[in-house]
């Protein structure tokens, strides 16, 4: 083997590199996840990693990296190709994320197929930013295992479009994504079966779920149409094939039921949303939002369904904002502030001391900013004990002070940080305002409002309310409904019937494109204010929609 | 700082409007609206610095367009005609996002520029011919999504097969844009927000008078 080693811990996985490959794509190609949001341009400063011994740093470690990280051997993995034997350590062991497996179901599955007595199958939600497997007995309809992973696509960048992007310029690219995603997939069923002590081959069926990406990536399919305006997909329709042709290796004897799309922009998931909430036959008004880098809004009026996909860009999961991280050991979810000039009160995942803030804390803390003053409606902070200039930040929001709560640094909350929370709540929030102008409905009339996925899990309905991200509703009719798209996941595991509906279903949902709708810009742009529109905004009306014509 | 520029640079419609009413009838118009441009400057500046956001952002560019509706009859004829520069803009194809482009628009022309907004999802052939029209030597390109690098490159490649590109500077902005998407693409500069906008095409005119 020419070249030098590269081995990674704490897994020990190890690798000879080239002198043209990147620490960050070496760990591409174990499948290793390293968090990047610019995909490997050195722009986001996310893919920081130990390396031992350190290189000497380069203009981009210099600029993200703060002198204890510098000197401690942290470098950005993209950066970087070695030149002697390495050992870089990873950030964060995925055991330790905190992945949502847990969903709650309308009614009981109406029919389980017969014949299915002693085999397994196995339900899986495709995320982007996490892959979450069931193990069910199809005899019983009763679930037996779940593991979870973080998506190793996330490697080829935390949204969609980078990873598209990667796709369409990388030799292979498309191939090079389907195989990780296809080997992580593996890695869950082994997992599953070991945990169960069962043979592989009684695992007899296979059903997944997925946005509209990633299912194209999972099996392979064209994306040119799905990157570029008028966002095409190559395939909305289901497909059931055999785990061979599938190109899964650890189920030699499953079919897999891939499950239908809705749009370009929403996918099976939502399908999944909206039979195991049983959407389609409601009495009332009931809303369902899975808030992702991308939000899905479903809305149904006694069963009638129109959804829409807003792109409220991943300020949620914590990328785009400077301390934001995943929902892992050490992030702060959840923080309040009970006297401005004092510090706040976190509280933080796991036994760690706090290292960054996730999507859920991300959101009290604005919301708290704006009910002690400390931020105005406009998102503009205002100069008080706890907001300094910090560098090249501008303001910002002290968290944390080194000691506060047991933090090795300060953490910050800074202006740019509030800014984009209000560009992704404004995205959600027009979206929901919008399915709700087309069906005549208002937020007095919504009965329940569903909230799907990690992020609607984990955040505090109060705060949510508070900026404004979801419709001005009774906190009340909130209801956190878990991971809804893996509940789908499983009834079409379980039934053909289910999926059957799933076919009607993701045909007669009626889906609105915001980027088509004319007041989308003038009200997205009113509702980057903080808090419930109607709160007393000081900005009436502001446009900048297409509304006249061109000189 | 005048109490107009620090008026339109608090965006206080009714105190702008006012003192414009009144000075019209004394001072030069000229100076009036250099006096807004400051404010204006201070707004993108603000902005830049995020004390100000968006709606800031649109309301100044609104309230400007109120006030100039005032200046602009006493303009005289070459003053109005003395536009700064032309500047043909639009979202590349692929790419349906224009607000930020939109506000970039809204900015040149407050400050002075012909604009020939072309909108969302625009095809390179399109940027050809509207140059060429036009004879705009500044061409602004907007994109938010990362797979539009790649359109602004075709973009920017259409220019060179069309045999215009050294008459024509290209400024790029948008999403992610920085320093090596504009070595991709080809383009000339990039800008962060509507005011470094404003600041490339006043540079670029000046390279090219
Ligand atoms: C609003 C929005 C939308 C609106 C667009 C409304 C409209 N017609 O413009 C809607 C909801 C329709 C939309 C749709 C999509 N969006 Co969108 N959207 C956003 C959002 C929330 C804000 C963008 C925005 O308007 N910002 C405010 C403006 C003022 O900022 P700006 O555009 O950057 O402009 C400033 C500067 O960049 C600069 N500038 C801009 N242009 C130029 C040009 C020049 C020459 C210069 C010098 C400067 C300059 O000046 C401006 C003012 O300072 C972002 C997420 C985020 N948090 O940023 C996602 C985002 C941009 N969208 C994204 C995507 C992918 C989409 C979709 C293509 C797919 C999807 N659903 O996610 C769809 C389209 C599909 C469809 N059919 O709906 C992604 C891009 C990701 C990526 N890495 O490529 C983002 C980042 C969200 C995400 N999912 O991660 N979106
Ligand atoms: S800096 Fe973004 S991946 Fe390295």
């Amino acid at each position: 083997m020419s070249g030098p080693m590269l081995v990674f811990e704490p897994s020990g996985q190890r690798i000879y590199v080239s002198h043209a490959t990147t620490v960050l794509d070496a760990a591409r190609s174990l499948g290793l996840p390293i968090p990047t949001d610019c995909g490997g341009h050195g722009t986001c400063g996310k893919c920081r990693i130990k390396f031992q011994p350190a290189p000497f740093p380069t203009q981009r470690d210099l600029q993200h990296l703060s002198k204890d990280e510098l000197a401690e051997g942290i470098r950005l993995a993209c950066e970087h190709v070695i030149e002697t034997d390495t050992r870089v350590v990873l950030p964060f062991p995925e055991e330790q994320a905190k992945i949502l497996v847990w969903g709650s179901s309308k009614a009981a599955v109406q029919k389980l197929d017969k014949g299915l007595v002693g085999q397994l199958g196995v339900a899986i939600d495709l995320g982007t930013t996490t892959i979450v497997a069931y193990l069910m007995d199809l005899g019983t309809g009763s679930q037996i295992e779940q593991q979870a992973m973080l998506n190793p696509e996330v490697a080829y960048g935390e949204d969609i479009m980078t990873r598209m992007a990667y796709v369409m310029n990388a030799h292979e690219g498309g191939e090079e994504l389907r195989q990780c995603v296809l080997r992580g997939i593996d890695v869950l069923l082994t997992r599953l079966i070991s945990a169960a002590g069962v043979l592989p081959d009684t695992v007899s069926r296979i059903s997944l779920v997925g946005n509209t990406a990633m299912h194209h990536l999972f099996l392979g399919l064209d994306i040119h149409g799905l990157s570029l305006a008028p966002y095409r997909p190559a395939m909305l329709k289901s497909l059931t094939k055999s785990s061979d042709e599938i190109g899964l290796k650890s189920v030699p004897k499953a079919q897999v039921y891939v499950a239908p799309n809705i749009e370009g922009f929403i996918g099976s998931d939502t399908v999944g949303l909206i039979v195991s909430q049983g959407l389609g036959s409601v009495k009332g008004t009931v809303m369902g939002i899975d808030i992702g880098t991308n939000a899905e809004i479903v809305l149904s009026v006694r069963g009638r369904l129109i959804c829409c996909s807003a792109a409220a860009g991943p300020a949620f999961e914590g990328a785009r904002i400077r301390l934001g991280m995943r929902g892992e050991e050490g992030a702060i979810e959840h923080v309040r502030i009970n006297n401005p000039s004092e510090p706040a009160e976190l509280s933080v995942i796991g036994q760690a001391s706090p290292r960054g803030i996730c999507g859920s804390a991300i959101v009290d803390i604005v919301a708290e900013l704006l009910r002690t003053g400390l931020v105005d409606r406009t998102g503009r902070m205002r100069d008080s004990k706890r907001i300094v200039h910090e560098g090249g930040y501008g303001l910002c929001y002290i968290v944390a002070e080194p000691g506060e709560s047991d933090a090795g640094r300060r953490i910050v909350f800074t202006q740019e940080d509030v800014r984009q929370v209000q560009l992704a709540k404004a995205a959600i929030a027009t979206g929901a305002g919008v399915l709700m102008d087309e069906c005549g409905v208002t937020s007095y009339d919504i009965d329940a409002l569903l909230l799907a996925g990690a992020f609607g899990n984990y955040i505090r309905p109060e705060s949510a309310l508070a900026i404004g991200l979801l419709p001005a509703i009774p906190l009340d009719r909130i209801v956190p409904v878990g991971n809804a798209a893996g509940e789908g996941a499983k009834r079409f595991l379980l039934s053909l019937k289910e999926r059957a509906v799933a076919e009607t279903l993701s045909r007669s949902v009626k889906y609105v494109n915001l980027a088509a709708h004319p007041a989308f810009a003038d009200r997205f742009l009113e509702a980057t204010a903080i808090g419930q529109a109607g709160d007393g905004s000081n900005h009436s009306h502001v446009r900048i929609a297409n509304h006249t014509s061109n000189p | 700082m005048t109490d107009l520029t620090d008026a339109m640079a608090d965006l206080d419609e009714q105190k702008v409007l006012n003192i414009v009413n009144e000075q019209i009838r004394t001072n030069k118009p000229v100076q009036i609206l250099d006096e807004l441009r400051r404010g204006l400057d201070i707004v993108g500046n603000r902005f830049s610095k995020n004390e100000y956001f968006l709606v800031e952002l649109v309301m100044s560019a609104d309230i400007f367009k109120k006030a100039m509706a005032i200046v602009e009859p006493k303009l005289l004829a070459t003053q109005r005609a003395s536009a700064k520069g032309k500047v043909v803009i639009g979202t590349v194809q692929g790419d349906i996002h224009y607000i930020g482009k939109n506000l970039v628009v809204a900015f040149l022309k407050s400050n002075g520029f012909e604009v020939y907004d072309l909108g969302e999802d625009v095809p390179p052939e399109k940027f050809v011919d509207t140059l060429k029209k036009t004879g705009s030597s500044i061409l602004a390109l907007s994109g938010l999504i990362t797979t539009t690098h790649d359109v602004m490159r075709t973009t920017i490649e259409a220019l060179k097969t069309a045999g215009i590109r050294k008459k024509v500077k290209v400024m790029i902005g948008g999403g992610d844009i920085g320093e090596e998407i504009v070595k991709y693409t080809g383009a000339d500069a990039f800008g962060r927000d509507a005011l470094s906008a404003v600041e490339l095409a006043k540079k670029f005119t000046a390279g090219t008078k």
